[in-house]
């Protein structure tokens, strides 16, 4: 079964390496959706079906903090993991998001083979799985 | 900027430069000519320091740093990056860096979304001999580099 993607970052360059690492993962990788704020991201949300967000904190328009809040209180939204990919250090806010649902958080800048390990954790595949 | 700012700016863009752009930073020697255009980036950010992030750098180290995050050459994408949206995002991750290492993990900051313009000759010799600007050599070009900050001031009790 092949999963999408959704990626929420104001930066294209940081898009396009998150989607060149998917796509190299050898996970089985449906669409990759694209957001550069959390508003856009809700537009996408509420118009396909997405099995994994992965979403910057700092943007303009809506950032992520905001966007985790609105998908918290949404009943459907609310059941898609959510994985924090951001320069945020702070151990408070992190724990903070945490208990919104955030299921896991990674640090940029982030090695390839650490994003690989998420989603693959993150989506419950192995890795022999995910290398076929 | 004091000399312990400037040390732990030095240290921390080295480590975002290599494992972000896979590139080795060193000392800059003036001596060393550049082209134009030459790009300015800019951040600020608040919590329990307040303040400004700055880099300025040419162009032609934004695209070398493009072509090295996305392990491509230009010329053989069809994905749409601007070599300013990279120097952005180094501003972004260094600036992120920068404050866990000045503040530890605890405290938390909100950074605001870095821009940035091309600028001047004049304006480009300005930053040059700004002292608050660190000077790096990042794969032969210059990075200049500043920290502006002020702590936050308690209330009085």
């Amino acid at each position: 079964m092949s999963i999408n993607i959704l990626i929420v970052d104001d930066s294209t360059t940081v898009r396009a390496v998150i989607e060149k690492t998917l796509r190299l993962s050898g996970v089985e990788i449906g669409n990759i959706l694209h957001a550069s704020n959390g508003k856009e991201a809700l537009e996408t949300l509420r118009n396909n079906w997405v099995d994994l967000v992965l979403t910057d904190i700092n943007m303009p328009i809506m950032n992520g903090v905001e966007l985790i809040n609105e998908m918290s209180q949404d009943e459907i939204l609310k059941t898609i993991p959510i994985a924090i990919v951001s320069t945020e250090g702070s151990q408070t806010r992190v724990e903070e998001l945490k208990s919104k649902g955030v299921k896991a958080y990674l640090r940029k800048p982030f090695t390839p083979e650490s994003l690989k390990k998420l989603v693959i954790d993150l989506l419950g595949v192995s890795e022999d799985e995910s290398n076929r | 900027m004091n000399q312990t700012d400037k040390e732990l700016i030095k240290k921390v863009l080295t480590d975002v430069a290599k494992e972000f752009a896979f590139m080795f930073a060193d000392d800059w020697s003036e001596q060393q000519d550049v082209d134009p255009p030459y790009i300015r980036a800019e951040m600020s950010f608040s919590g329990p320091y307040t303040g400004k992030a700055i880099m300025a750098t040419p162009e032609d180290l934004c695209k070398e740093m493009m072509s090295n995050v996305l392990g491509i050459d230009e010329e053989e994408t069809d994905i749409e990056v601007e070599p300013k949206d990279a120097l952005c995002e180094f501003l972004n991750i260094f600036c992120g860096n920068f404050l866990t290492s000045l503040a530890g993990t605890e405290p938390v900051f909100e950074l605001q979304p870095p821009s940035a313009d091309e600028i001047n000759d004049e304006q480009w010799e300005k930053i040059k001999q700004d002292a608050n600007f660190v000077k790096l050599n990042l794969d032969d070009y210059p990075v200049y580099i500043s920290v502006e900050y002020e702590k936050e001031q308690k209330d009085a009790v």
